[in-house]
């Protein structure tokens, strides 16, 4: 039982870390700083 | 006792990346496809750059029997400092009637080459009838992808097969991979790793329809909002003229830009802009293009000597040959009956202005599209 928690609990890990790296794709794609043109 | 598996872990990230992929493959903002007027203010302040797939779902989304006129171009264009239901192109939209449908597609600080030429080259892929309507400046015209801060775009409608084939830009963006400056190059890993992971479609998504994801100083609480619940924020013309009278107010940085302007560029500077003009405007987009010219306010221009001021406008002109030099259908300089108070600043149009430009504009566009062919 144990080393099946193990098993799901690994898997969740591997699916969250993919989050973690698409949102860090995303982020690394853009300004590290907004872009911010104020006309006035 | 095995608290760990590595096979498990692997497994579930593969299965995350590719579930995640193929959420992103199909997931587009409802409320930016349905309620698009322009890009705001707001898209900059919280890093929205649109997809060229959220380009495409806009474009899809417009009557198919419509004659399609995409503006594009800078923050005249865009309309900066016009409140966003009195922005120009609404009153183009109005003095065109139902036969043409406007699509704004201008950015703040953008250029006629990083946004409003993807658009109009999804709408010419889709063989729809197109008029393009950019400026230029009395000293440039269009950027080098290194210049654009919009190039993101640019390379994702490129690698996903959205632009028209135009082998020298073609080639420019394949050595984009390659090149010595590394903005452009991550600019080009990143549209192809996106190419098949779709991280920016999954996660504009979430930005645009239930929470921004980062925190930034102008927008500080708000920064978390969803970008599809932050309304325009550009000002009314009674607001101001309460509380921005000196907006029209010539100060030293507005001479020092102009006479910048004025300080005659060089052959180099104009080569560089007939290159940059062949090789990332294809025959066919310059075909049904007009480019106009952007003046600037008359009392601005009135700081110069009278001298400065002819020198102005010829530049102004030689601009105008270069470019239609080119190719391009039309450009016209827009430059008889507009007088200071058609401007909220030094070049950016107020509201009445840009009734004045749409009313020049409209009867121009319509000229063109009986020349293409477009209308019966």
């Amino acid at each position: 039982m144990k080393s099946a928690f193990a098993v799901v609990g690994s898997f969740a890990s591997g699916l969250l870390v993919a989050v973690v790296f698409s949102y860090m794709l995303y982020r690394i794609g853009l300004p590290s700083v907004p872009f911010i043109y104020v006309a006035f | 006792m095995r608290r760990f598996s590595s096979k498990a872990f692997l497994a579930g990230l593969i299965v995350g990346t590719v579930i995640l992929a193929l959420v992103g493959s199909v997931v587009r903002p409802p409320h930016l496809i349905s309620n698009f007027r322009r890009f705001t203010i707001s898209f900059n302040t919280r890093w929205f750059l649109a997809t060229a797939r959220e380009l495409k779902a806009i474009v899809d989304a417009t009557p198919r029997d419509k004659i399609v006129v995409v503006v594009g171009g800078s923050s005249v264009m865009q309309g900066a400092t016009q409140a966003g239901s009195m922005v120009w192109t609404d009153a183009l939209q109005q003095q065109l009637g139902e036969r043409y449908v406007v699509l704004n597609m201008a950015q703040r600080s953008g250029a006629s080459n990083d946004t409003g030429n993807v658009v109009a080259e999804m709408v010419l892929k889709d063989r729809r009838p197109l008029v393009y309507v950019c400026d230029a400046m009395v000293d440039h015209f269009g950027y080098l992808p290194i210049q654009s801060r919009y190039q993101p775009i640019v390379f994702d409608a490129w690698r996903r097969g959205y632009l028209i084939d135009w082998a020298p830009r073609d080639e420019a963006m394949r050595s984009a991979l390659w090149s010595e400056s590394a903005t452009l190059r991550g600019v080009a890993w990143g549209a192809l790793l996106d190419f098949a992971l779709n991280f920016k479609d999954l996660w504009n998504y979430a930005t645009f329809e239930w929470s921004g994801t980062i925190w930034n100083e102008v927008d500080r609480a708000a920064s978390f909002t969803a970008l599809r619940a932050v309304t325009d924020p550009e000002p009314t013309p009674e607001w101001i003229k309460a509380n921005m009278p000196q907006l029209r107010a010539v100060t030293p940085t507005d001479m020092s830009l102009l006479h910048r302007m004025l300080a005659a560029p060089d052959r180099a500077h104009w080569s560089g802009v007939t290159t940059t003009t062949e090789t990332y405007f294809p025959p066919p987009l310059r075909a049904v293009t007009m480019v106009l010219v952007d003046l600037n306010n008359p009392a601005f221009l009135d700081e110069l000597t009278p001298e400065e001021r002819d020198r102005f406008m010829a530049q102004a002109r030689f601009v105008q040959n270069l470019i239609e030099r080119s190719g391009f259908a039309k450009v016209a300089i827009p430059e008889t009956g507009f007088g200071s108070e058609d401007f909220n600043d030094r070049v950016h149009l107020s509201v009445q202005g840009g009734h004045k430009l749409a009313g020049i504009v409209a009867p121009q566009i319509k000229a063109m599209a009986t020349d293409l062919g477009y209308r019966p």
